[in-house]
Formats: C-alpha cells, structure tokens, sequence
C-alpha cells in the first residue's frame, strides 16, 4: 500500500516538470484571420512568451532622444499600413515632438473609432515611462502580422481604435537627464529677466485647469524648484503642443506615464474631493490593477498637484486620464525595464479595448465572443441535436438517478415499517 | 439522544446542507465560463470520484461513533490525529462566519424586492454600492441570519432542524422550477440552454476544466465539512449511509442543474446583446447575482416576482446550510459536555463577532476580507476531506467497507469500486488540485504572491492555514481529554 502512495506522489509531482510540447508557428506574412484552437491554454501561454523577440528585447539599455526617432522612424516606414508618425511641435532646444498613431488606415480620422492618449516622459528623468510606449509600439507591430490569440487581440484593437502614442513630451529634460524642460526661467513682468542659473518647468503643473492655486512658498511657484509650474499656464511649447494636439481629437482615455511606486492616480490632484465620475475611474482603475497590481488612489491622496495634465484632460476635454507610476525607483536595470514593459502591453491593450465603452467594463467584444462560444449560438440541426443529448443524458443521470434512489428509499422504508409492526 | 424523526428528514436535511449558495450562483458562472456540457461531464466525473465516496465514508463515521468530528477523529484515526477533527470543525465554522453575512445579504436583496425597491428605474450597481458601504445595514442582516439560524438549531434536531429542511428543501425546488420555467418562456432564451450545455469538447483538454469541476463539486455537495458526520450521529442504527450519500450528491446537482437554467436562460434572453450575456456570466459571483441578475429582473414586466422568488430561493438554500455549519460545531461542544443551549449561545457570539470584519472591511465596493476568508477556507475543504479518507486508510479500507459500510442495514452495496476510489483517486485529486490552487494563487499576483497581505495570494492561504494547524497540533492533548465518549 505505501508503495502505492508513494509512486502516486511521484507521479504527481512530476507532471509539471513534462515540457510542454513545442508549439508549431506559422509565422506568415499577411495574417490570416482564421485561428487555430487547437493550442491549449497553457501552450500557447508558453509559445507567446517563448517566441516575443522583437528589437526592443534586443535593446540592452535606456534609448536616447535620436535612437528612439531612429527606431520609431524604421518602424513607421516598414509598417505604413498601421502607423503614422509625425511632430507635433518642437522644444527649446529644437527636438521635435513625436506622435506615433498606430490604427489601420493611419493616415485618416476614422471618426467611429475611440481615440486612445499614451504619453511619457512629462519628467526627463522618468525613463521607464517612454520605454514602456517603446515597446508597446514594437510589440503592437510584431503581433499585428501574427496568426495567434495575442495577434487577434491586437489586430482588433488596432483595426477598431485610434491608438495616439506620444512617448517623449519632454525630450530636452530626457537628454539633460533631468525632471523638467531646458528653458530658462523668466521673472514676471515686462523686464522678462532671467532668473540666474534658473532651468526648465515641471511640465506636468503647467497645464492650465487649476494652475497656480498653491502660492509661494509652495514648491510648484519656485523657480528654483524641481515642480517649478511657469510663469504662465501652457507657457512652454511642449504642454503648448499638447495642448493643440488633445484639442484637435476626440479621446476617450488617455494613460499618462511617470516613475515611480506602483499606483495607479486618477483625478482630481488639485483637490481630495472625488469627482463625479469617481465610481468609474476607480472601475477602470480597478481593471488595469487587476493586470499589473499596483494600488489605486486619487492623485490628491498621493499629495496635492495644480496645473497637471490629468486634471485638464478631464475636465477641458472630458477624457478619462489615468497616471500610472510605473516601478519602483526612477531607473530600474534595463531587464526590470523589460518586465515593467511587458505588463504594460496588456494595461495599453486593456484600455483601449475598453475605450468603446468605458463604464460597461462587462460587456464583451466580438472577438471575444466567438472565442469563447464560437459557433454555439448559430441555429444548426447538430448544434440543437447536441444540446437535446446533452440534456437527456444529463438530466438523465441527475434526475434518473435520483427517483431510482427515492423508489428504493420508499421500496425499504416500507419494509421496515413491516419488520416494526410485527 | 435525538434521533431524526423519519428517514426523509435525514434525506432532506443532507440535501438542504449540500445545496446551497454555491448551486445556485456559482455553478451557473462555472459551466458558462469552463466549456458548458464539457464542464458538466467533468462535473459529473467528480460528483462520482470525491464528493459521493467522501459523503459514504462521512455518513458511516458519524453513525459509528455518534460523536462530533472530534470524537470521531479521536477514535478512528487515533488520540494523536483529533487534531483534524478539530480542523474540521473550524473551517466549516470559519467558512460559516462569513456565510452568514452572504446570507444576510440575499436576505436583504429578498427584503428590497418584496417591499417594491426593485423597479426598472433603480441603478443596481448603484444600490450595491450604497448597500455595501454601510457597515450598519450589513451588520443588521447579518444578525438576522445568524440569529434565524441559531433559532432553528436551538429547537433541536427533530422540532429545528428537521421539519425547516422537510419544508424548505421541497419549496426550494419548486421555486427554482418556477424561476426556470420562467425563463425558459422567455424569447431567446435557447441560446442559454446551448451555451449550458452544447460541449466545447477543446475544454476537456484543459487541466482548468477538470480542476475547477472538482472543486465545485466538493465544495458544492458540502464533502468535508463533517455535515455528513454530524447529521449521521442522529441515525436511526437501522438507517441506510450509503444511499443517502448518492441521494444527497444527485439531489445536490439536481438543484443546480435547474438554478444553472434558470441563472444562464435569463441573462441570455434579457441581456441586450449575446457580448453583454457573456459578460455578465463572466462577472464574479456577488456582481452576477446582485447587479446584473437584478438589473435584468427589473427591467422585465412581472420580473419582479420572479425577483422575489430568486432571492427567496437563495435565502432558503443558504439558511440550510447554515444551520448544518452550526450543528456541526454545537455537536462538537455537547460531545465536550455542554448543554445544546450553553454551546449554541457560545458558537452563535463567535459566529456574529467573528464575522464582523467580513461585514464591515470593504475596499471599493468589494468586501475584501470576505473575500480573502473564502479564498482561504473554501480550499480547507479539500484538507478536511483528505483527512477523512486518512481516518478510512487508518482503520482499512477493505475493513471501513465490509464492517461499517455494507452493514446490512444498507439499501446498496457499494463494491471495491470505492477502495479503489479511496486508495488511489482520493490522494492523485487532493494533489492536483492543491498544487493547481497555489500556481493560481501564485501566478495571479506576480511580486505580491508571499505576502500574507494580499486578499487572495498564496501568503495568505499558508500563513492562515499554517497557524491554526500548528495551533490545533499543539492543543491536540487538551482537546481530546476535553471529549467524553
């Protein structure tokens, strides 16, 4: 008998340690839409992860200003059928302002699909924050082509939402490897005379909804310090680029990205009061935590801001904004950067699939649908045949069973009532 | 000692204990979300391999020693292993202070409907979350659970807990009949019979189909919570153990089955969309029964009565099982010489207090601490029932069968297909579905997984687990002089 046991065990513990098959991949060029099923969950759990190799998992450290343009340039032209990418205006010392749109048919407004805002690097010295968008980018154009679970996630999202990605709004910070942008700053009034050895504005407290309502001696209205918010609301060219752009589209949501402490902030920052749609940010909220686990707070319970890009976003142009800080210290080694990353593919994907309807979390798109139910519902002679076996043999064992027992139950209880009597 | 006034009685109360919330709304979103007829295939393969097996084993430890689990450990496995007796007892008493507070939220639901709260202009979510939010509301229901609970079990066996059984059970199924009926007259309501039951065969090769199958069965039929050792103490010596164990489990899915028809018909005639229908069934358990089965309810002429009866249904399933919670840990303390009176006072404060923090600890709207109890005690099950099939190892399982199965006094033979069922399935089992439960615990919160802070990791389950094992081990002694035989 011990013996027995002890080979079950054996048996038991050893099954995980079986290698999962190798899976078989088609990679085709020009997707085709049928899917193979056939994949286990858990295979193609282990192919996914297994065969993600793009150039970003090549890059071994931080991208600079001019690698980034390199990279996203090669990109935009290899995959002219899915993205766009153009300025939206330059810095003070003259970097342009990259946008890449990924949606099929990039190069016109598709006014029934949802706008989606990805941003990075408001904060120079945040790397993580653009490379997450990076490599999102990558990834997106990888899986794009791909016949698998994760390319028809993609490809849906792609064909069916407009994904605006702006992963440097600060690239003159980023190349000084500092917080906040490189111009000078000015003292008020006519003179317009610089402040000596006095650099750059915190860009994420220069948007103009509730700016400046926390005077000196806060730190965000001195110069000198790192949350320096300008002389002016939109003083500098990139919240003034920003501010352009968000105001020629219609976005529904829009991720902000900073570093660092895993949370996930949602407005108001100016104010500890909820907002009114509270109940739904903290949904959304609660959705992407579910993917990456970081804590959700509004951004006032994190500490009081004015003039952020969130609190603007929302209330000037009633886009959900969400800021996600990613990590835990400003810049992680390049393979937690990667980590970091690859979660964040799936909180880019999640909210743009939600951007259709973001307060109906619940309801489920069509390639989910057939994904789980495909060809159940079509009214087909064998489709209702099965169910009626289905249902006999069920009901069958269930209830058949059951009145067998009852009948033996009464057949003996009778008896023994007999034996009693007598 | 009280002995069930009639064989049915016995019947009935088995089955009220088995069925219960888990029929009701969790095995409609399990067979949706797990490959509809191929979940139930799996579900049926378990039914006949855990649940069953263990309930036969239950039945006939309890009739022997007429003594709570504690006692019945004490004599069958050894002074040395009441300890898993005592563990028994805990988890079904633990998992019953946060079911209480459950059922005090149906009962609630149940309140709200009959007085005309439900109508198609009230936001669901919206009374969830208000309702949810304020701690007194849900204290006040919880009371009333748990004091109409404790009343049953305090009139005893024969005038409690029989005769609510021998009327609820029956009630319970012909409500649920109702409701299903209902919803199968509903326009498009066939679209849920397929996705219930047309196979998705790709589903059987998944190790997720067949792990969850099981644990809903076990945890569904109510095997290894000691129910079956508690209510077999209070057997006629010419009762039947056996067929009462396949009674139970059948009648057990039998109930399901028709919740699972109802539950799945109605979200799929009355959802806007088949996305939304599958959404829905895709929600956790306390969002489909209480935002969006309601919504649906409301929004449907006469809805509300069929309201009414959903949650009246609910209400009684989850009061027979509450009361076979109870009985299982009074019965331990009369075992240890107290009055049924003294022991129920004693175990209905514990149960009231002890659930408060599952009342009243919400993050959101999400009762987090509840939630955590459940991921961590729902599975103690499995250890519960692997201990009883140690106790049966113990004593012989050729023996267990031929001395205290098959009695004579049984209305089946159960063949050496229950050794085999004992000896061999019942380890491999227990063994997949711990190590599978762990991967998930795991693997749903990379970084988090160790920490005993996160609601539904891994840290949690091992360091709850851990403390009262090592607890119950160190008061082993203590507890088994505390047993008189």
């Amino acid at each position: 008998m011990k013996q027995v046991f002890a080979l079950i065990i054996v048996i038991c513990f050893s099954l995980p340690l079986i290698p999962p098959a190798p899976a078989v991949n088609s990679a085709t060029e020009g997707f085709s839409v049928e899917v193979s099923r056939e994949n286990s969950m858990l295979l193609s759990l282990v192919n996914g992860q297994a065969h993600y190799t793009t150039e970003a998992k090549q890059q071994s450290t931080y991208h600079s200003y001019e690698s980034m343009t390199a990279e996203l340039e090669g990109l935009a032209k290899k995959h002219s059928d899915i993205v766009s990418m153009f300025s939206i205006g330059t810095t003070y010392e003259g970097r342009e302002l990259w946008v890449v749109k990924i949606s099929d048919n990039p190069n016109t407004d598709e006014s029934d699909e949802p706008d989606v805002l990805y941003m990075g690097a408001h904060h120079g010295n945040e790397k993580t924050s653009y490379e997450v968008l990076i490599y999102f980018v990558n990834y997106v154009l990888e899986k794009y082509y791909e016949d698998s679970k994760e390319g028809n996630r993609v490809r849906y999202v792609v064909n069916n939402r407009e994904m605006y990605i702006v992963p440097m709004i600060n690239p003159d910070g980023v190349d000084a490897g500092e917080r906040k942008n490189r111009e000078p700053n000015y003292m008020p009034g006519p003179m317009h005379t610089p402040y000596p050895d006095c650099y750059g504005v915190d860009l994420n407290r220069n948007y103009n909804y509730m700016w400046g309502i926390f005077p000196y001696p806060a730190n965000s209205a001195n110069p000198y310090s790192d949350e320096y918010e300008g002389e002016t609301p939109f003083s500098e060219k990139e919240t003034q680029a920003v501010r352009d752009f968000v105001g020629s589209h219609d976005f529904v949501l829009s991720l902000s990205y900073h570093t660092y402490s895993e949370l996930i902030l949602y407005p108001w920052g100016y104010t500890t009061q909820p907002t009114e749609d509270d109940e739904l940010f903290r949904g959304i909220a609660n959705g992407i935590s579910s993917i990456n686990g970081y804590e959700v707070m509004q951004a006032s319970d994190l500490y009081l801001t004015s003039g952020d890009s969130d609190d603007w976003l929302y209330h000037d142009h009633h886009v959900l904004p969400f800021t996600i800080e990613l990590g835990k210290e400003h810049q992680p080694s390049y393979d937690e950067v990667l980590n970091i990353s690859e979660t964040h593919v799936e909180v880019n994907l999640y909210v743009a699939e939600i951007a259709d309807n973001p307060g109906e979390e619940w309801v489920l798109r069509e390639e989910e649908i057939s994904e789980k139910a495909e060809g159940i519902f079509e009214d087909t002679p064998t489709s209702f045949a099965m169910m009626t076996v289905m249902i006999v043999a069920i009901f069958g064992i269930t209830y058949g069973g059951l009145f067998k027992c009852f009948r033996i139950v009464i057949k003996s209880e009778r008896k023994k009532y007999g034996d009693m009597e007598k | 000692m009280e002995i069930w006034k009639s064989r049915w009685g016995l019947i009935f109360a088995a089955m009220g204990a088995a069925i219960g919330l888990g029929n009701i709304w969790r095995f409609p979103r399990e067979v949706a979300a797990n490959g509809g007829g191929a979940f139930m295939i799996a579900y049926l393969v378990f039914l006949f391999s855990w649940s069953i097996p263990l309930l036969i084993a239950e039945f006939s430890l309890g009739k022997k020693t007429r003594l709570g689990t504690i006692g019945t450990f004490k004599l069958f496995a050894g002074k040395k292993y009441a300890f898993m007796g005592a563990w028994m007892m805990l988890v079904s008493t633990i998992v019953g202070f946060y079911y209480a507070v459950i059922m005090g939220w149906v009962i609630r639901y149940f309140a709200v409907a009959v007085t005309g709260g439900l109508h198609a202009d009230v936001d669901t979510a919206a009374l969830w979350a208000d309702f949810i939010t304020s701690p007194a509301q849900i204290v006040f229901f919880q009371f009333v659970a748990v004091g109409i609970s404790a009343y049953i079990v305090y009139k005893g066996i024969r005038k409690g807990i029989e005769i609510v059984n021998k009327i609820l059970i029956p009630m319970l199924f012909i409500l649920l009949f109702v409701a299903a009926i209902w919803a199968l007259s509903l326009p498009g309501a066939i679209n849920g019979l397929k996705f219930l039951f047309i196979p998705r065969w790709e589903y059987l090769g998944r190790a997720e189909t067949w792990v969850r199958a099981l644990s809903q069965s076990a945890w569904s039929c109510s095997a290894g919570f000691g129910m079956a050792i508690t209510y077999a103490i209070y057997m006629n010596k010419k009762e039947d153990t056996a067929l009462n164990a396949f009674i139970t489990g059948l009648g057990d899915t039998a109930a399901a089955l028709i919740a699972g028809i109802a539950v799945v018909c109605t979200v799929f005639a009355l959802s806007a969309s088949t996305g939304e229908a599958l959404g829905i069934l895709e929600a956790e358990d306390v969002g489909l029964a209480f935002i969006h089965l309601t919504r649906l309810f409301t929004q449907m002429p006469g809805g509300i009565f069929i309201a009414i009866i959903f949650f009246l249904a609910t209400s009684f399933a989850a009061l027979t099982s509450m009361i076979s919670g109870f009985e299982i840990a009074v019965r331990n303390f009369m075992d240890h010489g107290w009055s049924r009176h003294k022991s129920l006072t004693f175990i209905t404060i514990v149960t009231f207090l002890l659930g408060l923090p599952s009342a009243i600890i919400v993050s959101g709207n999400a009762p987090v601490f509840l939630n955590n109890q459940d991921h961590v005690w729902g599975m103690g099950l499995i250890v519960s029932g692997l201990f009883v099939a140690f106790a049966v190892w113990k004593y012989g399982v050729s023996r267990f069968r031929d001395e205290l199965i098959n009695t004579g006094y049984n209305d089946i033979r159960i063949g050496a297909w229950w050794d085999f069922v004992i000896i061999v399935l019942f380890p491999l089992q227990f063994i997949i579905l711990i190590l599978w439960y762990f991967y998930q615990s795991i693997s749903m919160h990379p970084g988090t997984w160790f920490n005993p802070l996160e609601p539904t990791g891994f840290g949690t389950v091992i360091v709850q687990w851990i403390i009262v094992i090592v607890a119950l081990v160190l008061l082993n002694n203590w507890i088994v002089r505390k047993i008189i035989n």
